[in-house]
């Protein structure tokens, strides 16, 4: 294989890998949504989402080779949602009724 | 006529450049964030209140379209990740293939939405009086699942005529191959992606065992 052509795959594997990956989740989540399970469906189904999203942020938006200074950026938008989460969670999962 | 150059003020150096693209784009999606944590917060308090109402609401929308439209968005996610790679490589036919199969994937995505956003106005899942469900609260869900639903298309809109504009111009060689452009696209179009990663279980995948 010429030295291009090499290359070419190089560019192609970790994608690819990271899509097949994100496409085998996919068919779990769906799969996993027709069996009753209860909160648990909810559980797995989020806990997917939140897989795929980090394979998405870490490989395609390249965060696991990115500098410290993008990643504290990425990590920034998190850490506020976190806040608004967890104030507005104080307010209304502790109402009595 | 030179050749555009990839560097531009006030950067030293187009590594500086490419960390500095990178860096607002990141601040920006902190922004979308927190602008689209909003109505999941919504949809979580709301949810919290009316689980029976939202559960049955959630039944009527289309799984199949939902799902045809995760594996698109991923897909398109993956030629755009390569487009970037192929970039860094100097690849530049692989770079305007996988932009141009990018911005396709993404009018396939919206072709897939309005076919079901037509479903769903003549299933009466529009919130109002000619409503198909009796619970209030079901009209709540679906008030949140056409306003995040919107909002993403909006979005996702904005991303093609992104994607396009710069493909054209780097097959022009307005854009040269060099150029710190593609990053700071392909940051914007995965998080676009991620979204919708979301929207998948929220919208789509509950109520579905039940």
């Amino acid at each position: 294989m010429s030295a291009r052509g090499q290359e070419a795959r190089r560019i192609w594997l970790m994608p690819a890998l990271i899509w097949l990956a994100l496409v085998v989740l996919l068919a779990i989540t769906v799969g996993s949504a027709f069996v009753p399970l209860g909160a648990g469906n909810t559980i797995i189904n989020m806990a997917i989402a939140a897989a795929k999203a980090a394979l998405i942020g870490l490989f395609f938006m390249n965060l696991v080779r990115s500098s410290t200074l993008l990643r504290l950026g990425a990590v920034a938008g998190l850490f506020w949602l976190a806040f608004l989460f967890v104030l507005t969670s104080s307010d209304y999962l502790t109402r009595l009724n | 006529v030179t050749a555009p150059a990839a560097l531009h003020e006030p950067w030293p150096s187009l590594s500086r450049q490419k960390e500095g693209v990178s860096f607002g784009m990141w601040v920006f999606l902190a922004s979308e964030l927190l602008f689209f944590g909003g109505l999941f917060l919504a949809y979580a308090v709301y949810r919290n209140l009316y689980p029976d109402a939202f559960t049955e609401a959630a039944r009527e929308t289309d799984l199949f379209y939902g799902t045809l439209n995760t594996a698109i968005l991923m897909t398109s996610s993956l030629t755009m990740a390569v487009a970037v790679r192929a970039a860094e490589a100097r690849f530049r036919r692989m770079t305007l293939w996988c932009l141009a199969v990018t911005a396709g994937l993404g009018l396939a995505f919206l072709v897939v939405k309005g076919l079901e956003y037509q479903q769903d106005i003549v299933e009466h899942l529009v919130p109002g009086p000619e409503f198909k469900l009796a619970a209030p609260a079901a009209q709540v869900f679906f008030a949140l699942y056409w306003i995040m639903t919107g909002v993403h298309a909006v979005h996702l809109t904005v991303g093609i005529g992104v994607v396009s504009v710069v493909g054209v111009q780097t097959w022009r060689k307005v854009i040269p191959i060099r150029a710190t452009t593609f990053e700071g696209v392909a940051l914007y179009w995965h998080l676009v992606d991620v979204i919708w990663v979301i929207l998948l279980p929220i919208l789509y995948l509950v109520g579905r065992a039940s």
